[in-house]
């Protein structure tokens, strides 16, 4: 009985060999439908070309007097990245990749609004992704300098500081690890497990729905490097001296660096949007050269990407903590400096106490209002900068839908974007590019 | 899909003759219809180890004598559940026949080949396909008596998942079951 069983059993199973799908699984594992594209430029398509590097930020107060040379390479480190909806969030790009970005060429893929790949698989199909998750592990610009302080104001420089970045030794400093916003992180007590970059939070506006069944579908993720870089002022103690690091990092428009803060986050403008390549259109218009325009869906509000309100940027006008003092060296007259200026900061902290941090909490208030003002801001999904013929042109739009085109004056020098009080977006017009408009061009 | 057809069909004529073949064989209650389980890891090899990663699997199998002395028929049934670094999830049931050729080696271990064909269901996250591809099967086997009923032994199983038919298709599955086992001899 038991043999007569197992004969049949063999005989059915055998014929499972007839068992024929039709998608084929391991191909599709292997392969992948949507490509993630990095840019570094706050334009789209067609960015500005790289301008002069600006002075030296205004929280720079120790070693005064440095003028780096330019930058001339940003690297960066991706550990992975995550796409996430209303649920867990979904590892679809789980490869560490790194980037060496040459600066000041305009025909670098990653600064001429091309974009460069970064590996991924297909996510879930007919998922509504809201936001991306980075994990940065590292970013690095390179020409750095330091300075050990002597005493009696004198600065020696002292070795160029460097870093490991894929797996080698090169000159340059990483201003990754200093993503905490000020105060408003810093001062949490679960600072420690704060980073403003592992995450980086990108934004996707109206979110991203990847459909399989599309041949292929661009995930284009950018943050602002071109033209947005600064130099900022690192100071640390060490066995008994003071130290600053004159470095190049990421401009600080948006949340304001001071003097004697280490920490610059907050500062990394990003914002993902989604298209598929066959199944877009083209906007085009006239404009002053050097006018930004934008064209956001006509659901969306361009108040999302501007700041309205005068001095909007401006930190909180109390509750600034006190710091302690930075600088010292192993001269006698210097420690003795060091010293009564750190009872002096300890008699501030001890008003700033009273102040800012008694029953009614002032200072989280305050710096809870100033995050959510400032961190309200992203940069528009569409972005372009009219040209020499007074023309402009925004390419790959999604077909389909309405889109408000507004325009916005360009402000002046490197390290600011538009859309601040200053450079307010105006309306251009709306434009309504059906469904069937793929392939054809389009004006407000 | 022809030349599998051909395969399949000379199998089942000399499936279906085998029980008219058959006579009591020796009193080794190896040679007894066996059911066994197995446990171990599941791996992913060649190309297929690039999107999947190794997991724990399990199964069952019952086998029993054929109308060829040493070889037997033999039904296994897995399941199989695999994730990766990523998002790619594969649950896979794989359901197979295959002949088992005992080395003739007088010795306490037993030695089997195995070899067969069969089906297995898949579940692929994240497009969430459910469907059964044809599916082939290679192994060994050591195991030694434990006594009269019971058996331990070590089992290194190939499945190759045969998918190269479908259109656009450029890879295949690849996997290596391993795992300890423990069958039992029934029967008088």
């Amino acid at each position: 009985m038991i043999r007569r069983i197992a004969t049949t059993s063999f005989l059915v199973a055998t014929l499972a060999l007839f068992a024929c799908g039709d998608y084929p699984i391991f191909t599709e594992m292997a392969t992948n439908r949507l490509r993630v594209v990095l840019k570094g430029t706050f334009e789209s398509n067609s960015p500005e070309a790289w301008g002069a590097f600006p002075d030296s930020d205004d929280s720079i107060d120790d070693k005064l007097g440095v003028t780096l040379a330019d930058p001339t390479t940003f690297m960066l480190d991706i550990a992975e990245m995550r796409l996430q909806g209303g649920g867990d969030s979904d590892k679809f790009a789980f490869y560490r990749q790194t980037y060496t970005f040459p600066i000041g060429t305009n025909d670098e893929p990653f600064f001429d609004g091309t974009g460069v790949d970064y590996d991924c698989d297909d996510p879930y199909s007919d998922y509504m992704y809201t936001s991306l998750l980075i994990y940065i592990r590292k970013m690095i610009l390179n020409n750095a300098q330091a300075f050990r302080y002597d005493g009696a104001g004198t600065w020696t420089q002292v070795d160029e500081p460097d870093v490991i970045f894929n797996e080698e030794t090169i000159p340059g400093f990483d201003f990754n690890q200093l993503q905490y916003i000020t105060y408003w992180d810093s001062l949490r007590t679960n600072y420690d497990d704060i980073l403003r970059i592992f995450p980086l939070a990108v934004e996707i506006p109206g979110g991203f729905v990847f459909d399989r069944n599309d041949e292929e579908t661009v995930l284009e993720v950018r943050f602002v490097v071109k033209n947005f870089i600064k130099q900022f002022e690192y100071d640390y103690i060490s066995e008994g001296s003071s130290y600053s690091v004159q470095y190049w990092g990421l401009s600080d428009w948006l949340r304001d660096v001071k003097a004697d803060e280490s920490v610059v986050g907050g500062n990394i403008i990003a914002v993902a949007r989604a298209f598929v390549p066959g199944k877009t259109a083209t906007i085009t218009g006239s404009a002053a050269a050097g006018t930004y325009i934008v064209a956001i869906e006509s659901t969306d509000t361009i108040d999302n990407y501007q700041i309205k309100v005068a001095n909007n940027r401006n930190r909180p006008a109390s509750c600034d903590t006190v710091k302690p003092p930075n600088i010292v060296s192993n001269t006698i007259e210097a420690m003795l400096d060091y010293y009564i200026q750190y009872e002096k900061y300890r008699s501030d902290l001890n008003a700033f106490i009273g102040t800012c941090l008694a029953s009614d909490y002032l200072y989280g208030t305050q710096w809870d209002e100033y995050d959510s003002r400032v961190g309200s801001y992203s940069i528009p999904p569409l972005v372009t900068v009219a040209g020499a013929l007074n023309t402009y042109s925004l390419t790959n739009v999604p077909v389909g839908k309405t889109y408000l085109v507004y325009s916005a004056n360009n402000p002046a020098g490197t390290g600011n974007l538009p859309g601040d009080f200053t450079t307010q977006y105006s309306f251009v017009g709306s434009v309504t590019i059906p469904a069937n408009g793929a392939g054809n061009i389009y004006g407000p | 899909m022809i030349k599998f057809r051909i395969i399949v069909a000379v199998v089942l004529i000399f499936a279906t003759a085998g029980t008219a073949f058959a006579r009591r064989r020796g009193r080794d209650p190896f040679e007894k219809p066996q059911v066994g389980v197995w446990f171990g890891p599941v791996t992913p090899v060649f190309s297929t180890s690039e999107v999947l990663n190794t997991y724990l699997g399990g199964g069952l199998f019952v086998r029993t004598n054929s109308f060829i002395q040493g070889i037997k028929f033999g039904l296994d049934a897995s399941y199989q559940e695999f994730r990766s670094d990523g998002i790619n999830e594969l649950t896979m049931i794989p359901v197979y026949g295959s002949l088992i050729y005992r080395l003739p080696v007088n010795m306490p271990l037993a030695f089997q080949l195995k070899g067969g064909a069969g089906g297995a269901r898949h579940q692929m996250r994240p497009d969430y396909v459910t469907q059964w591809d044809p599916l082939f099967h290679l192994g060994v086997e050591t195991s030694f008596p434990a006594g009269r009923i019971f058996n331990i032994g070590l089992r290194i199983d190939y499945l190759f998942l045969y998918e190269g038919y479908m259109e656009g298709a450029t890879e295949n599955g690849h996997f290596i079951n391993a795992g300890i086992t423990v069958f039992f001899n029934l029967g008088e």
